[in-house]
């Protein structure tokens, strides 16, 4: 019985736990890592890499400072 | 009875009591709105805000549409930005009565109330946001290196920009990209000489002058996250969603929170909480509906733009 009601606070304290993002602004940011990260020319992969950021910060921007 | 069955009912009596105690507390705090006109607005972002002289609220809706609130006459109104595909972030509005806003990541523009473009100011390199502060325009530009200053002003018709105010970029153990994105500064209205500003992890508001000198204001409770579940949840809990400071120096706060039990998934905050001047607690309720603007407070009421897109009032 004790087992049981542990359990179900247990279960209950995870409903009210934030969601983590499925497919989000990190996951796109690593992906977009990933591409830049194969460019040879160091500029240009150093370019895309701060252009991976911004897109990050415009993503995030979107779902912590959108109202 | 044995001693493993008392033990299971003790636990079974206190979880029952925390949950009476639980839903007693809610109830007496849920704070219903009084619908007055819309819808106003749909699930689209606001990404931006500003009100005018003649009480209207203009609201960046979706990055590319501009809608104005006229309360007084219980009026909306629509109009698309002429940006093409363009994004748009940020809403400024001049004493001269010009709005402004950032498109893209390195261009200002004016815009008409209609929408159309009347100006486009290049800034050079990618920036986050836009504010006004009587006739300057204050941006911040995209800073991956905390600490620094945060703002920087410029007049229309000057192309020098020179660091305002007192605000400076903050410093986080966690990736450059996430430390900008910790580092974005959103503010509301202000009719008591100071505006709000917050950062999106900071359960605070920095009150800035006209000078851009702040005085920060801490917001005891309301929930916070750690930034690296802010920046990774879906729907994160944010302690300030918007802030507004009325005529009296009184800072009202919309706050996540938690939706009632039931409750229809819509956007915004579902906490709304007063504080004085100096940031002495005066009431935290819960919205029975959520909301994702504060439009106008003061005189111990306050019109909301609700989740629902609906203009509404609320007396805490």
């Amino acid at each position: 019985m004790v087992k049981k009601l542990v359990f179900l606070a247990v279960i209950l304290m995870g409903f009210a736990a934030p969601r983590p993002a499925s497919a989000g602004c990190t996951t796109d940011l690593l992906d977009c890592y990933g591409r830049a990260g194969r460019i040879d020319s160091f500029w240009y992969r150093t370019a895309a890499g701060l252009d991976c950021e911004l897109d990050y910060t415009e993503c995030v921007r979107r779902r912590v400072l959108g109202r | 009875m044995t001693r493993r069955g008392g033990v299971a009912r003790a636990v079974a009596i206190v979880l029952w009591g925390l949950l009476v105690f639980e839903c007693r507390q809610v109830r007496e705090n849920e704070l219903a709105a009084r619908r007055l006109f819309g819808p106003a607005i749909g699930h689209e972002v606001i990404a931006g805000r500003a009100d005018d002289e003649a009480g209207r609220t203009w609201l960046l809706a979706g990055e590319r549409t501009l809608i104005s609130i006229d309360l007084a006459r219980a009026g909306v109104s629509r109009h698309p930005l002429q940006v093409g595909d363009a994004s748009c972030w940020g809403l400024a509005r001049l004493r001269d009565g010009t709005l402004w806003t950032l498109k893209g990541r390195s261009t200002v523009i004016g815009i008409a109330d209609s929408g159309e473009v009347v100006r486009e100011i290049p800034l050079g390199a990618p920036h986050f946001g836009v504010f006004a502060s009587d006739d300057r325009l204050i941006v911040q530009p995209a800073d991956f290196q905390p600490p620094a200053p945060l703002l920087f002003a410029a007049r229309v018709d000057d192309a020098r920009r020179v660091a305002w105010g007192d605000l400076r970029s903050r410093s986080f153990p966690l990736a450059r990209a996430s430390v900008a994105a910790l580092n974005m500064l959103t503010c509301g209205v202000g009719r008591h000489g100071e505006h709000p500003c917050w950062f999106p992890d900071e359960a605070a508001v920095s009150l800035m002058n006209s000078d851009g000198r702040v005085r920060k204001v801490a917001l005891e409770g309301l929930e916070v996250v750690p930034p690296e579940v802010l920046l990774t949840a879906d729907n994160p809990a944010r302690p300030v969603r918007d802030a507004y400071v009325d005529d009296t120096g009184t800072i009202w706060v919309l706050s996540s929170g938690r939706p009632l039990a039931g409750a229809e998934d819509q956007p915004g905050g579902w906490i709304l909480a007063r504080y004085s001047d100096g940031g002495v607690r005066l009431g935290v309720q819960r919205l029975k509906e959520s909301a994702r603007l504060i439009l106008r407070a003061g005189s111990g009421r306050a019109v909301l733009l609700t989740g629902g897109g609906m203009v509404a009032e609320v007396v805490p």
